[in-house]
């Protein structure tokens, strides 16, 4: 009786992976933490900027990491961060659905933006 | 009958049967700029694929990425963002089990809220 019902429990409640992401949303964001302020200063002042002068800083080495790892970070961050969310208010099959869609919504987006960056520099 | 229970569960925060309290209502704020912020995000990303399109690309669809609304979203986003940012350090502050006694959460409460608007001007300043 006793282990039927921890069964149904295990089964159905939870994936055992708590902790594990967790985990994963503070590792994100101690590396957000360092990266989101030097990501804001310098990039924020050229979102608005003439087209060579956005050339001009995608092409020092420095800026187009910086430009590809925040967005990494930041993408990745948000599809854990959607997770959680949609756990905590959708329920059934729409459940899964929806953070399928939205784990494809974010790495689309990280993969286009490396291909934005492979088309600026080469 | 286990099954019908199971199914009639409350999801996990009980927000409408929930008194608003500041401290919560910084809590909730946490979650929905965070996830907001995917608006302000996507735009940024077709921006970046706009310069890579190439010029005449860029020109075409600069006066759209910079009209009034779009600037409204991104000037919006930045207060998000730091909201977020300073609501995320104060998780990372409770998870090494500082900072919980009510007083204490108070505090933490009103330096997130204070200090996400002073670092918007600040950086609206700065952009």
């Amino acid at each position: 009786m006793a282990s039927s019902q921890s069964k149904k429990i295990l089964s159905g409640q939870h994936s055992r992976s708590g902790t594990h992401h967790h985990k994963r949303m503070m590792r994100s964001s101690i590396a957000l933490v360092f990266l989101m302020p030097l990501f804001i200063f310098s990039v924020g002042p050229v979102f608005g900027s003439p087209y060579s002068e956005v050339i001009a800083f995608l092409s020092r080495p420095f800026n187009a990491l910086l430009m590809f790892v925040s967005l990494s970070v930041i993408f990745v961050h948000f599809s854990f961060g959607v997770q959680v969310l949609i756990e905590d208010y959708v329920r059934g099959e729409a459940r899964s659905t929806l953070i399928l869609v939205m784990n494809l919504v974010c790495y689309t987006a990280i993969g286009m933006s490396l291909f934005a960056l492979i088309r600026i520099l080469l | 009958m286990q099954n019908k229970k199971k199914k009639n569960r409350p999801l996990s925060p009980h927000i409408t049967i929930y008194r608003p309290q500041f401290t919560s209502v910084t809590s909730i704020l946490t979650r929905i700029t965070g996830n907001s912020l995917l608006v302000g995000s996507l735009i940024f990303v077709f921006w970046f694929i706009s310069v890579a399109m190439g010029e005449i690309f860029f020109n075409k669809v600069s006066p759209y990425i910079h009209s009034g609304f779009v600037d409204f979203i991104m000037f919006l986003s930045i207060w998000a963002f730091w909201y977020h940012f300073l609501a995320g350090l104060r998780h990372l502050y409770w998870d090494t089990g500082r900072g919980l006694e009510i007083y204490e959460a108070k505090v933490l409460a009103y330096i997130v809220v204070v200090g996400s608007f002073g670092l918007s001007a600040f950086t609206a300043l700065i952009i």
